[in-house]
């Protein structure tokens, strides 16, 4: 083997490591939110913290001093640990459910430790239920279900004001000469200039004034400020992309200016304009900060999340399920923009 | 069918820069007429003009004596076909051609019988289904010949449909173009900056220059009576020669003509009046002949062969031309010879303004 081709190889060995890297700094953090999400809360809180969550627990019960004592087989240290102790199956059965993710009514904990009359002790392997995180986050958020229409809601009126607004906005800049075009294209850029919590007070005012404070018009509004400049910059892009002897040779061929944009421009703006609302879609469904400050009563799913973190609720594997409920619209409408993002045509590209 | 009229058509982009300066032009009924001109000479200009994609200065057009110059681009009949072909990449070969039929809201069977008569009549026939991006360059070029031809228009323009095809399918598309022009006897304005194809392809040859016209003619007007400097120089490869020559004063067989290595007398009746005065004389590389008796005598510096004939640079003093001549003579590089202008075949031009003195 020669030196050329072992240089060649260390190249490639390095290219890999470094893309290795760079993809679990990135498939790490959310691999561990997806696996806290699973965890029972007992698991959530130990050190260090599981990899893999436990499926099924193996659960002992015995006599104990007071009455019933429940403890749970511990695979890192192989021995049980003594959880709680007492006559009432109906405390044993929440603490179960609450802390362990087991559901066992308090009528089959009875049960079963009728056993404990007859031998010193009970194990059995318990099912663990993996989606409790979910169901109680869903249950026991304040408003979880309707923040999480509201949410969706305002994405998509976001997503209708930036590209009717934006696109448009793009279209003229991309296709129409006129004065002061190239101030206006970079003036569009200064709402960017300011972060969002630095205008929200002021945002707050104006919003209260025009009657949208705490309405999901009114977040729309203000996520479609932000959202409206980088549509109007890609869509200029995609429409400068798309040569204008395409319109025109529609226009001699007998169609209309409107509609030469609905036959001709729209379906090859396509692709931009799905890669456009994928951008005011994710900016407006994860903004988090300004959506608690601009809503009261009916916060966003972003704002829950936020708040089954530091409220009083606040438990990190709740917040992880919440986190994880809150990608799956994401990845849902990522799946449906794709096939349009994917549909160039010829010389026409983005 | 159709003619079309241009009446004072003007252009003025920015109310500074004239465009086209206010031309006069008919196109008469089914004729092929090719507007030629270097780039930026408004060529292109003038015809957007006549399809109403480019807004009027002033001036008229006039299409078949009607005034189109405030109808927008679909009530114009016309049909065009692009630079770039300029064909819809997500339609299909057959809606790219049936699009302007559907607008018209034509029967479904009767739209189909058009569209094969027409993807027939351009070769495409197979391709109907297919997607431009699955075409070869000549391929799309031939869809948006059809989708011209399938409107039925009472004029056709196009706008340098051959530039972008290699050399070998554009003159193959050349003596298609004219093959369906004949077929169709459509009215047609064709735009080019390559004089070849105009000559070729030309009933009349209109030649444009910074926005104005210098010459409309034949292809055979054009190139053996070219009116100025600029057309002499614009039209044939290679181009005509110039060599600046003294006049002298009229003697029995004609005027002594003197230049840089140069004494011969020509008979031109062009020429009186301009006894003490340099002019330029311009003559085609193909009207010199190589005699050893001839009166110029030149230095061979080049040879550029062609097959069926040679290309030769040739020297005379300072001043060289290039001459057409038959690979039999045998020239060498560097070799001195004696040639001879053909009589009858050269023109004098105004060293100044440019124009031809005998027109």
């Amino acid at each position: 083997m020669n030196l050329k081709s072992m240089k060649k190889k260390a190249n490639l060995a390095t290219l890999y490591i470094i893309s290795v890297a760079i993809i679990s700094s990135i498939l790490i953090p959310v691999y561990f939110i997806f696996s806290i999400s699973f965890l029972s809360t007992r698991e959530a809180y130990q050190y260090p913290l599981p990899i893999f969550p436990e499926l099924r627990s193996e659960i002992k019960l015995e006599n104990g001093d007071r009455g019933v004592l429940l403890s749970i087989y511990d695979k890192r240290n192989d021995e049980y640990e003594t959880l709680l102790d007492t006559t009432d199956f109906k405390k044993m059965s929440t603490y179960m459910r609450v802390n362990l993710s087991l559901n066992y009514t308090p009528e089959e904990l009875e049960e079963k430790s009728k056993l404990l009359l007859t031998q010193s002790q009970v194990v059995f392997k318990a099912r663990k239920d993996v989606l409790h995180n979910y169901k109680t986050f869903f249950q026991v958020t304040r408003d979880a279900v309707p923040a999480l229409i509201r949410s969706i809601q305002i994405a998509l009126i976001t997503i209708l004001i930036s590209l009717s607004i934006g696109g448009t906005a793009g279209y003229t800049l991309a296709r129409y000469r006129f004065r002061g075009k190239h101030t206006l294209k970079f003036s569009i850029l200064f709402v960017r200039m300011f972060p969002g919590v630095a205008i929200a007070m002021p945002m707050v005012i104006i919003l209260a004034n025009m009657g949208l404070y705490d309405q999901p018009l009114g977040l729309s509004l203000v996520y479609a400020i932000g959202s409206i400049a980088l549509t109007t910059w890609i869509t200029t892009s995609i429409f400068l992309g798309i040569p204008v002897e395409l319109e025109e040779a529609a226009q001699v061929f007998g169609a209309t200016k409107l509609r030469t944009f609905i036959n001709i421009t729209l379906p090859l703006a396509l692709p931009g304009l799905a890669a456009s609302s994928m951008y005011a879609f994710l900016g407006a469904w994860n903004e988090t900060i300004s959506a608690l400050i601009l809503t009261q009563f009916k916060p966003t799913f972003a704002v829950v999340v936020y708040q089954a973190l530091y409220g009083s609720t606040g438990q990190v594997n709740l917040t992880a399920a919440g986190g994880i409920a809150m990608a799956i619209p994401t990845l849902i409408f990522t799946f449906i923009i794709r096939k349009y993002i994917n549909q160039m045509w010829g010389d026409v590209s983005v | 069918m159709a003619t079309v009229e241009l009446k004072q058509l003007k252009k003025v982009y920015n109310r500074k820069v004239e465009a086209v300066k206010g031309i006069d032009l008919t196109v008469h009924d089914g004729e092929f007429l090719v507007l030629l001109g270097p780039s930026g000479c408004g060529k292109t200009t003038t015809m957007r003009m006549i399809a109403g994609l480019e807004e009027i200065t002033e001036g008229e057009v006039l299409i078949d004596g009607v005034s189109v110059g405030h109808l927008p681009p679909r009530k114009r009949n016309v049909s065009m076909i692009f630079q770039n072909y300029a064909i819809w990449p997500h339609m299909t070969v057959f809606d790219n051609i049936a699009y302007a039929l559907k607008i018209k809201k034509m029967e479904k069977s009767e739209i189909n019988t058009r569209v094969k008569e027409v993807a027939e009549l351009s070769g495409i026939e197979s391709l109907l289904d297919r997607y431009p991006d699955q075409l070869s360059g000549g391929q799309q070029q031939r869809v948006a010949v059809a989708r011209a031809i399938a409107v039925q228009p009472l004029v056709f323009l196009m706008d340098e449909p051959l530039s972008n095809l290699d050399a070998k399918l554009r003159v193959q598309m050349r003596t298609d173009l004219k093959e369906i022009h004949r077929s169709t006897g459509a009215t047609t304005v064709f735009v080019t900056h390559d004089q070849s194809e105009a000559m070729s392809l030309a009933d009349r040859i209109v030649i444009m220059k910074d926005g104005a016209i210098i010459q409309i003619g034949t292809p055979d007007e054009v190139y053996h009576n070219s009116a100025n400097r600029f057309v002499a120089d614009f039209i044939g490869t290679p181009p005509t020669n110039f060599l600046s020559v003294l006049v002298g004063d009229k003697e029995e067989e004609g005027y002594r003509l003197k230049g840089d290595h140069l004494d011969f007398t020509a008979n031109h009746p062009s020429l009186a009046g301009f006894e003490g005065k340099t002019v330029l004389l311009g003559v085609r590389p193909e009207n010199i002949d190589v005699l050893p008796e001839a009166p110029i005598e030149a230095i061979c510096r080049l040879i550029e062969p062609q097959g069926s004939h040679n290309i030769i640079l040739a020297q005379i003093g300072e001043q060289r031309m290039k001459l057409s001549v038959s690979p039999d003579i045998g020239l060498k590089i560097d070799q001195t010879f004696r040639l001879r202008l053909k009589s009858g075949h050269y023109h004098f031009f105004d060293p100044e303004t440019g124009e031809r003195l005998d027109k």
